[in-house]
C-alpha cells in the first residue's frame, strides 16, 4: 500500500497476475458488479410483481394505505438520495482525476447524504409504529373490544384512527400494503447500510494511503451499486408514496 | 476501457433533471388526477430517472457491448417476470380473491 504505486511505472503492481492490464482489471470488475446487479434487479422485482398484483386486487385498500404515508417526506429524501448520488458520481470523477483531496471530501458528502436518507426513514417508521400501522394479528386485551394490540392499535393498546373507520376488507387490504411497505423499504435500507459499510471503508483507506488515486476501479466499483440502490428507491418512491390507483 | 471521464458539469445537469423529473411525479401524482393512466406516467418518469442514472452516473455511455448485454438481459428476465405472473393472474380467474372471507384470517 506504498504511495509510490501511483507511478505509472508501478502499475503492474496494482494488477493481478490472472490479468492483463490494469485496465482489463477494472473492466472485470466493474461487469462483476453489473451481473450482481442483473440479479439485483429480479430480486427487487419480484417483490414489485407480487406489490402489483396485489395492488390491482384492491387499489381502494391500497390507497388508503399510500394515504398515510407522508409524500412531502418521502420527495425530500428522494432528493437527498438523488443528492448522494451525485456526490458518488463526483467522487468517482475525482478517483479517476486522481485528486485524492476531493475524493474523501466527495466520499464523505455521499456518507453524509446516505445516513440522513436512513435518519429520515427511521423517523418515517418511528411514526408509523406511533400510528399503530406495524402488521401483525390483533389480540383484543379487553372484552368489550377497545384496546388491542397489532395493526391498527397504538403502541398504549387504542385503535389507530387512521385504521378504525374501515371495513374489515379494507383493513386487510391495508395491512397487506403495509406488509409490502416496510418490507421493500426495510430491504433497500439494508441495502443502504451496506452501501454506507463499503464507502466508509473505502474513506477510511483513503484517508490513509493513496487508495482510489492510484487505482479508480474500486470507487466506480462501489458508486455503481450506490447508483442501483438509488435507482430502486426511484421506483419505491412512486409506487409506495404516490399512486392512488 | 480508455475515455474522458465524464464532466461535473454534466453530472450536475443530469442531477438538476433528475431533481426536476421527481417535482413532475409528485406535481401529477397530487394535482392532475389523471386515474389509468396515472400508473404508466408515474412509471415512464421513474424509467426516464433510471435511464439518466444508468447512462450518466453509472457509466453506461462508456461502456462496452458486454455490459449493456448484461443490462438488457437482465431487464429482459425482469419482463419475463413480470409479464408472465401477471397474465397467470389475470386471465385464470385468479385476481379477485375477496370471495376469500376476510374473517378467516383476520383476528
Amino acid at each position: 500500500l506504498s504511495s509510490a504505486a501511483t507511478h505509472p511505472a508501478d502499475e503492474h503492481a496494482l494488477v493481478a497476475h490472472h490479468f492483463e492490464s490494469l485496465e482489463q482489471q477494472r473492466d472485470a470488475g466493474a461487469l462483476g458488479m453489473w451481473l450482481f446487479l442483473a440479479s439485483e434487479v429480479l430480486f427487487f422485482g419480484g417483490i414489485f410483481t407480487a406489490y402489483a398484483m396485489l395492488r390491482y386486487r384492491d387499489p381502494a385498500g391500497f390507497a388508503a394505505g399510500t394515504d398515510r404515508l407522508n409524500a412531502t417526506i418521502g420527495g425530500i429524501n428522494t432528493a437527498v438520495l438523488l443528492t448522494s448520488s451525485l456526490t458518488m458520481a463526483l467522487a468517482v470523477w475525482a478517483s479517476q482525476s486522481k485528486n485524492g483531496k476531493l475524493l474523501r471530501l466527495f466520499l464523505a458528502l455521499t456518507l453524509t447524504f446516505g445516513a440522513s436518507f436512513l435518519g429520515i426513514k427511521a423517523y418515517e417508521w418511528y411514526h408509523e409504529y406511533e400510528e399503530g400501522l406495524v402488521p401483525g394479528r390483533v389480540k383484543l386485551t379487553d372484552p368489550e373490544g377497545k384496546t388491542g394490540t397489532g395493526f391498527g392499535y397504538k403502541p398504549d393498546g387504542t385503535p389507530s384512527e387512521a385504521v378504525e373507520k374501515l371495513t374489515l376488507p379494507q383493513r386487510r387490504s391495508m395491512e397487506l400494503f403495509f406488509v409490502f411497505y416496510f418490507i421493500i423499504t426495510g430491504l433497500h435500507a439494508l441495502h443502504m447500510v451496506i452501501g454506507l459499510a463499503v464507502l466508509g471503508i473505502q474513506l477510511a483507506l483513503a484517508l490513509r494511503s493513496d487508495f482510489g488515486v492510484r487505482d479508480y476501479g474500486p470507487i466506480e466499483i462501489s458508486g455503481l451499486y450506490w447508483h442501483f440502490v438509488d435507482v430502486v428507491w426511484i421506483f419505491v418512491f412512486p409506487l409506495l408514496y404516490l399512486l392512488r390507483t | 476501457m480508455a475515455h474522458q471521464p465524464i464532466k461535473p458539469r454534466t453530472y450536475v445537469l443530469i442531477y438538476v433533471a433528475l431533481l426536476l423529473l421527481t417535482a413532475t411525479t409528485v406535481y401529477v401524482a397530487r394535482y392532475m388526477h389523471l386515474e389509468k393512466a396515472e400508473v404508466a406516467v408515474a412509471l415512464g418518469i421513474a424509467s426516464v430517472k433510471t435511464l439518466l442514472v444508468g447512462i450518466f452516473f453509472m457509466h453506461l455511455i462508456h461502456s462496452r457491448p458486454l455490459t449493456w448485454l448484461i443490462m438488457v438481459v437482465g431487464l429482459l428476465f425482469l419482463f419475463a417476470l413480470i409479464s408472465i405472473t401477471l397474465s397467470d393472474y389475470w386471465t385464470r380467474g385468479w385476481m379477485p380473491v375477496r370471495a376469500l372471507s376476510p374473517a378467516c384470517l383476520w383476528g
